[in-house]
């Protein structure tokens, strides 16, 4: 009965949902009745005639749950950006140009800064949602980390070009990989983002593990064509941009939902 | 179909006999579909009476009544009266008018 009842929209759920319960147990439902119901949901979908009201309260947590989200989403979109920018740059130009350079250190500026703040974001998203989890943060901290270690290791290569600065920099490389994709499955487990936006991620973060641990250690990775670190730098970059849309575009009643309680008005 | 009721689509007609069976007094959905089945003939699914249900609460044509009970009964507001007059008469002449022709032909 219940299963019935939860195809009918949230807010018509909780404007009507008990009182339809009552009718549905009072009455021996036919298979007429079932059909009618599956359609009558469908309508309740396509023309609703229940919507949500926030009060004066609701609206201002709502105004900033928004800017923040939106705000965190668009650090992530522009980390994506920066990165797939900054690796289709550093294919093309060569080794020693000052502008590789430049960018090499520009980009591992940028994108550390931003994750951290997309990744603070998506975090304030899951526990204001009650959606956080002890593997999620972890798995946040395991990715802005690595980021930071990728940032500080890169500038050490570009002083000095030796092995112990490329084992740090694969480390903070591989730290950042687990920590997105681990990132990505706490985020879908948890429904704090849709699976449409992590699916990417998940992918990409256990690709790069597997690349980037499985490959010759320290300077021998230049073993690797480098086509596939490019592919792989810019599906990253594509996963962040997802992931970053979906938490900029996050539904209203998503947040409402799960930070006030129901409410609902004709 | 007249005040309110003309742009409900299929929901039209169940809405007429929501507004009949609430003119008799304030009623719950269960009720409702057990008299509308008994006076009318007419057997509605609760996704049909619901349907018709919120529509005519939204047009302000029925209200629900304070109870503790999950059965929430409605009635009929006085738009809704008016409403269901109109409805009627307009059939009340359409029926009128048919029997006027099939006399004459």
């Amino acid at each position: 009965m219940n299963a019935l009842v939860r195809l009918y929209p949230r807010a018509w759920r909780e404007r009507y949902g008990d009182e339809f319960a009552a009718v549905l147990e009072d009455e021996a439902l036919s298979p007429f009745d079932v059909v009618d119901l599956v359609l009558g949901a469908l309508d309740a979908h396509l023309h609703p005639q229940v919507h949500r009201t926030e009060t004066s309260n609701e609206r201002r947590l709502l105004m900033r749950t928004s800017s923040l989200n939106r705000m965190s989403g668009a650090a992530l979109v522009l980390a994506g950006f920066v990165w797939i920018v900054s690796a289709l740059a550093m294919n093309a130009l060569s080794d020693g140009d000052a502008l590789k350079t430049f960018g090499f250190i520009t980009t591992f500026v940028a994108v550390p800064t931003l994750l951290l703040v997309g990744f603070c974001g998506i975090w304030l998203h899951a526990r204001r949602t009650a959606r956080s989890s002890r593997i999620g943060e972890a798995a946040y901290s395991a990715a802005v980390f690595g980021s930071i270690v990728i940032a500080c290791t890169a500038f050490n290569l570009v002083l000095h070009d030796s092995e112990p600065a490329w084992t740090g920099f694969i480390v903070g490389i591989v730290l950042f990989f687990a920590g997105l994709g681990i990132s990505a499955v706490a985020i879908t487990v948890s429904g704090t983002l849709p699976q449409w936006s992590t699916l990417p991620l998940m992918v990409v973060g256990s690709i790069g593990v597997v690349v980037w641990i499985a490959g010759p250690p320290a300077l021998k990775l230049i073993a690797f064509p480098e086509s596939l670190f490019v592919v792989l730098a810019v599906a990253l970059g594509g996963g962040l941009i997802l992931l970053g849309s979906a938490l900029y575009t996050i539904r209203r009643d998503h947040v409402l939902a799960h930070t006030i309680g129901p409410r609902a008005t004709v | 179909m007249g005040l309110g009721l003309a742009d409900m689509g299929r929901f039209s007609e169940p809405a007429l006999y929501i507004l009949l069976t609430l003119s008799e007094g304030e009623k719950h959905g269960y009720v409702m579909m057990e008299d509308i089945k008994r006076s009318c003939e007419v057997q509605l699914g609760p996704g049909t009476l619901y349907g018709a249900l919120a529509r005519l609460e939204k047009r302000g044509l029925i209200e629900p009544t304070a109870t503790e009970d999950r059965r929430r009964p409605y009635r009929l507001t006085g738009t809704g009266a008016r409403a269901l007059e109109e409805q009627l008469r307009a059939l009340q002449q359409l029926a009128t008018t048919g029997l006027e022709r099939l006399a004459t032909s």
